[in-house]
Formats: structure tokens, C-alpha cells, sequence
């Protein structure tokens, strides 16, 4: 069934569409989701909302664009709802206002960790430089787009984004020297 | 002067094209940390891009549940069925309760006063809806006019015996429909009036009158008194036949006794006996059981069959017995 056609089935509330859908996202999307919250719950509760999200504006899809793509945005955004309900977000930025500079030394062995220390390693991150440092580097936002998103100024978006890759660096570091 | 221009150009690309001039250390910095920041975003991009994570399988079945399929209707069924079950059971109670408050306003000791030479529907009754408030009054002494307003109860005169028969039985069994303490009727020809055992005491409260499921006999050749409550078939209009001229239709004939009782098939008492009973004697009072209610409620919610008289703590059975001449005719209503 192609993607058209499964959407078109789940428009008409076809339960095995619907579930073949949920199947093909469903995996991708909670690592999303994963990215922006720390604990299980949490992301599995993000992708639930956004999938009940997606099915509920699946008639609002215009066909223009990927649909993984509107899928991810979905997601995205109800994590971030449910980041902002589970962690203080705001409290995060105002914790770690000091600039830190990225490692000179380029980390090289770090290309061989998993998916799954990748997703520690970001996990372990402040809310704050954890949150920038998705939108910006792995969602493809902008500056002026994550400060409107977030509610903060595009200054602090950029220090959050310098500070998160920098601590990204040196512990990658430490991971592959160990 | 054009090959000489030609010789300076060819002098400066040759000079300045291959020539590569080192950036500052601050540049050089700078670049250093955007290609690292560059490569640092591809990988965790490109890591964790297309990993996927398996959710748990109770993620679906919520999505399913409570989105995609969330199935109002049954929670809407459970509320019905509860909303009856409590409209049952309110039911239940205000029933239980009318018959329970019923059995205590309902005479003691009714009669029925029946004689030969009028048809069935030709039953006098005392006009009754006046009289209580004259003899509600403590002390009141009643006069002659009320003494005969209070007395009779229900009368019929009929000609036939087996009329007489089937009459006893209707009336004794509206009386039964009626209440739930059941009195008994006694029927004399030469007085026709009913009176309660409790005469010339005026109106008791209903908690102070006896229980009536002792099958008492009240004969209206003991007492003159009031009648603390008339026993009428719903039929008659007390109105259009006042008492008075119901003494005179009296015919001289046999007495007839009906006796309404609560159980089964009662054992009929010696007329010294019944005339014993006739004063009130405190008893049992049924009671509305709270734990007899609870588990009706519980059978109606389980489908099973619903004992109202498990509930209530009345009887199940009435039996209406009529004594007239040597003939006993009896009659068993299940409630």
C-alpha cells in the first residue's frame, strides 16, 4: 500500500490502515520524542499525543510535502508540550549562562557509538541546551524559528546551541578514551 | 604599452594565484569550531536519524482505547444500567415504605357489613372524609350523627348467596390492595358498622396502633366507637350515600365474617378467640430491612428474581377468608 493510499484508508477510520501507519512511524517517532524528554514515560506519552495528534489532523495533510516530515513536526511539538510540562524548561537556560567553547580536538572515534550512547549522551544534556541542540542540529530550525518556539531570544538560543556542543564534545571524548 | 600590461597581470596571477595565506589564530580557531560543530551535528544526525525505538505495546492499545476508537457507547450503557439500577431501587423503596406507612393508617379492625336485598354495587359508606377531623380531636365527645358516621365501613346488600360470596371476596381484596396490614372485616346484619378496635379514643398515631398481621377480628356487636379509618371499595362515593339511611337497610339476616390475614392458609380462630383479639395488641411492626434491600438491589443487578416481600419484611401471601352461615370460602393473594 502506498503512502497516499494508506493515508486515504486511514482518513476512512480503516483500523488495520491505522495501525500499519502507527507501525511505520511509530519507531522513529519516539526516538524523536526521546530526544527531547529523558525518561521512557515520558516520550512514550509525547508519541501517544502526537499520534492521536496526527490521525485527528490527518485531513489537514495536503500531499505537498514529506509526510514523515509533518509526522516529525507533530511529534516534535508535543514533545516539546511535554517537555514543558514534566521539566522546567526556563530554569535550564538561566543555569548554565556562562559561554563554553568547543574542544579544539576533533573527536575521531566517536563515529563507531551506537544510536543508543548517542541518545544517552544528548539525554544527558540540560533541558535547555538539550532542546536547542535538537531543534537546531538535528531538526534543521533556525535561530529566529527556535526562539519563537521556545519563548527566548535568539542570542540565548545561540549561546544554548555553542554550550550544548561543546559539552556534546567533551563527552564524546571522554566516551571514546575510556 | 599592451605587452606590458600583459607582463603585470601575468606578474600578479602568477605571484598571488598559488600563494595560500595562512589565517590568523583567531580565524583559524573559529573555522576549527564550525567544522567540528558541523561534523559533531552530521553524526548525531546521521546516528540517530533513522534509529528507531520500539514503544511498548500498551502505547497502541491506549492510542486505540482512548483516540482511535474510544467506545463511548458502553460507557454509556454502564451508566444506564446504573441509572436504572438506582431508579430500581428507589422504586423498591418508595414502595416498600407506601405499603409500610399504609399498613399503619389502614384500620385494625375493618368490617364489611353486607345484607340480603341490594345488588352488589349498591354499597353504602359512611361518609368518611369528614368524619376524622371530628374524631381526630382528643375529647371530643362525638355526637349521635358522628357516632353512626364513624361506624360503618363498607356495605353492600346483596341478594343472592353466591353473590354474597363473590362480593366478600372483591372487597376483601381491595383491602388487601390497600394496605398492607391486613384487618378483618366482619360483617353483622343487625348493626352493619365497622369500627376499629381502638373506639372512643379518637385518632391514634400510626406507630401507636397495633399490627394487624395477627389476623385480630373486630365484630361490630363489641363496640360503638370510631372507626379510625373507613374500609370503602374504591368504587363507591361515600357522598351520595350518607349513613344514616343505612341502618335502615338492614335486613335481618345471617352474619357473615371475613377475615383478611397475612401468610398463607390461616387457621381459622374459635369465636371467643377472635372476640379476644379484637383490642389492640402491640406486635411486630414490619420493617423496611436495609440489608434485605441491599441484596434485592444486588439481585436486580445480577438479573435474578427481586422478592419484595424479602425487602420490605411483609408477607408474601394475603388470605381472605369468609365465614357466612356454614360456608367458609377463602381466598389466597400473592403480593
Amino acid at each position: 500500500m502506498t503512502e497516499p493510499d494508506l493515508i486515504a484508508a486511514c482518513l476512512r477510520g480503516e483500523p488495520r490502515a491505522q495501525r500499519q501507519l502507527y507501525n511505520q512511524f511509530a519507531g522513529l517517532m519516539l526516538t524523536v520524542c526521546r530526544r527531547y524528554l529523558k525518561r521512557q514515560e515520558d516520550a512514550e506519552e509525547a508519541l501517544l499525543l502526537g499520534f492521536a495528534r496526527v490521525f485527528q489532523a490527518l485531513p489537514t495533510f495536503r500531499q505537498e510535502g514529506s509526510f514523515e516530515g509533518w509526522v516529525r513536526r507533530i511529534m516534535v511539538n508535543q514533545a516539546l508540550m511535554e517537555l514543558r510540562r514534566r521539566e522546567p524548561l526556563h530554569l535550564s537556560f538561566e543555569d548554565f549562562a556562562q559561554p563554553e567553547n568547543l574542544a579544539a580536538t576533533p573527536a575521531t572515534a566517536d563515529s563507531q557509538l551506537q544510536a543508543n550512547e548517542l541518545l544517552a549522551l544528548l539525554q544527558s544534556l540540560p533541558t535547555g541546551y538539550r532542546t536547542v541542540f535538537n531543534l537546531y542540529a538535528l531538526e534543521g530550525y533556525s535561530h529566529p524559528e527556535i526562539a519563537d518556539l521556545l519563548g527566548i531570544t535568539e542570542g540565548t538560543s545561540k549561546s544554548q546551541l555553542s554550550k550544548a556542543r561543546a559539552m556534546l564534545q567533551r563527552r564524546l571524548q571522554a566516551v571514546t578514551s575510556v | 604599452m599592451s605587452a606590458d600590461n600583459d607582463n603585470l597581470d601575468d606578474l600578479f596571477r602568477q605571484q598571488l594565484g598559488p600563494h595560500a595565506t595562512p589565517p590568523g589564530p583567531d580565524l583559524a580557531r573559529r573555522l576549527a569550531e564550525l567544522a567540528e560543530a558541523e561534523r559533531l551535528d552530521a553524526r548525531f544526525r546521521t546516528g540517530l536519524g533513522s534509529h528507531a525505538s520500539q514503544p511498548r505495546r500498551e502505547v497502541w492499545e491506549r492510542l486505540e482505547d482512548e483516540h482511535l476508537r474510544p467506545q463511548p457507547q458502553r460507557r454509556r450503557r454502564v451508566v444506564a444500567w446504573w441509572q436504572l439500577s438506582a431508579a430500581a431501587v428507589l422504586l423498591l423503596t418508595l414502595l416498600a415504605g407506601g405499603l409500610w406507612r399504609g399498613g399503619y393508617f389502614a384500620p385494625v379492625g375493618g368490617l364489611a357489613s353486607q345484607s340480603a336485598g341490594a345488588g352488589p354495587h349498591s354499597a353504602r359508606t359512611s361518609p368518611a372524609p369528614t368524619v376524622p377531623n371530628a374524631t381526630n380531636r382528643p375529647g371530643a365527645s362525638p355526637t349521635p350523627s358522628q357516632e353512626i358516621n364513624r361506624q360503618p365501613i363498607a356495605q353492600a346488600t346483596v341478594s343472592p348467596v353466591e353473590k354474597n360470596r363473590q362480593n366478600f371476596t372483591r372487597q376483601a381484596t381491595a383491602v388487601a390492595a390497600s394496605s398492607s396490614s391486613p384487618p378483618i372485616a366482619t360483617t353483622t346484619r343487625p348493626r352493619r358498622t365497622a369500627t376499629a378496635p381502638r373506639a372512643g379514643r379518637g385518632f391514634q398515631p400510626p406507630r401507636q396502633l397495633p399490627d394487624a398481621a395477627a389476623g385480630q377480628l373486630a365484630t361490630t356487636g363489641r363496640r360503638n366507637g370510631p372507626a379510625s379509618q373507613p374500609l370503602v371499595t374504591p368504587t363507591e362515593n361515600p357522598a351520595a350515600h350518607p349513613s344514616p339511611p343505612l341502618v335502615a337497610m338492614t335486613a335481618p339476616t345471617e352474619v357473615v365474617e371475613v377475615e383478611v390475614r397475612r401468610g398463607p392458609e390461616p387457621s381459622r380462630p374459635a369465636p371467643a378467640a377472635v372476640a379476644a383479639l379484637a383490642e389492640p395488641v402491640p406486635s411486630r411492626r414490619p420493617r423496611l430491612r436495609l440489608g434485605g434491600l441491599l441484596r434485592q438491589a444486588d439481585h436486580l443487578v445480577h438479573g435474578e428474581p427481586v422478592s419484595l416481600a424479602e425487602a420490605t419484611g411483609l408477607a408474601e401471601n394475603v388470605t381472605v377468608q369468609a365465614r357466612f352461615g356454614g360456608r367458609v370460602v377463602s381466598k389466597t393473594i400473592q403480593l
